[in-house]
């Protein structure tokens, strides 16, 4: 759970997704689920040129399988609380 | 914000926690480590039940990529936790260079395991197609698409026929 915990204290931030399929979506983080499938408002792509049908889509569904990276701002990481949360998982 | 600056002083003030604290219940930093882990923002309601993320999308248009790059516009009517789905009235949308076109398809359930993303289009919007693109039959978009999977083939054999170049060099 601690990744749902981390991605949900993100919610509201841009972030790019980055999928297996070499698609890359940026958009601002609306919500995660418990399988990490994200929800993000107000996309866009990042080569629109070889993706021009996401172009008509404004707020997309991610299926969390399907996810290779999630690029973060750099004011979303914060070493010293995911060191002591993994930490409490940990020990759990 | 005030919250995310505790969490910074806490973090200063007390050591890591770990070594110490490993085998105890009653950690003398219990309480700071809860209070370094802010609620996320947001409503403090019930986290909705897992896998009705797409409670928002049903009965609505949307535009279903697939894992082997087909792009589906149906409506949907009925998902599950898995993300299987059920869309009626859905049409294929194919792309082929600047062109597209919609090849109906009828009522289809996709199994979740291959669902990309999905996303909701405005009706208006979705007949109009991407921006730039020139809009054909469905008829001729199969015979676009036919000549285009024809071309890249034979690219692929005539790529593969001069692979010995590669040794050459």
């Amino acid at each position: 759970m601690l990744f749902y915990s981390y991605f949900k204290s993100l919610v509201g931030k841009h972030v790019v997704v980055e999928l297996k399929n070499d698609l890359a979506i940026a958009g601002t983080l609306h919500s995660v689920d418990q399988y990490l499938n994200i929800k993000l408002t107000n996309v866009s792509v990042v080569d629109p040129e070889r993706y021009p049908h996401i172009t008509s889509v404004r707020n997309c569904f991610i299926r969390g399988s399907v996810v290779r990276y999630v690029q973060l701002p750099p004011s979303g990481v914060d070493i010293e609380v995911l060191q002591d949360a993994t930490r409490r998982e940990a020990r759990q | 914000m005030a919250m995310e600056s505790r969490a910074y002083n806490n973090a200063a003030q007390s050591p890591p926690p770990f070594p110490a604290t490993a085998n105890t219940d009653i950690a003398p930093d219990t309480g700071v480590m809860l209070e370094r882990m802010p609620p996320p923002p947001g409503p403090p309601v019930d986290p909705p039940p897992p896998g009705s993320a797409l409670v928002d999308e049903v009965d609505k248009r949307i535009l279903v990529v697939l894992r082997d790059g087909r792009k589906i516009l149906g409506i949907l009517r009925s998902f599950d936790q898995f993300s299987n789905m059920v869309l009626v009235d859905a049409c294929e949308r194919v792309i082929v260079g600047d062109t597209f076109g919609d090849v109906p398809l009828g009522s289809y359930i996709v199994r979740g395991e291959n669902l990309v993303l999905l996303g909701a289009v405005d009706e208006a919007e979705s007949e109009a197609g991407p921006p730039g693109l020139r809009r054909l039959s469905a008829d001729e978009i199969r015979v676009a698409e036919m000549a285009e999977k024809q071309s890249n083939s034979l690219k692929r054999t005539m790529l593969a026929r001069f692979d010995f170049l590669d040794d050459l060099s």
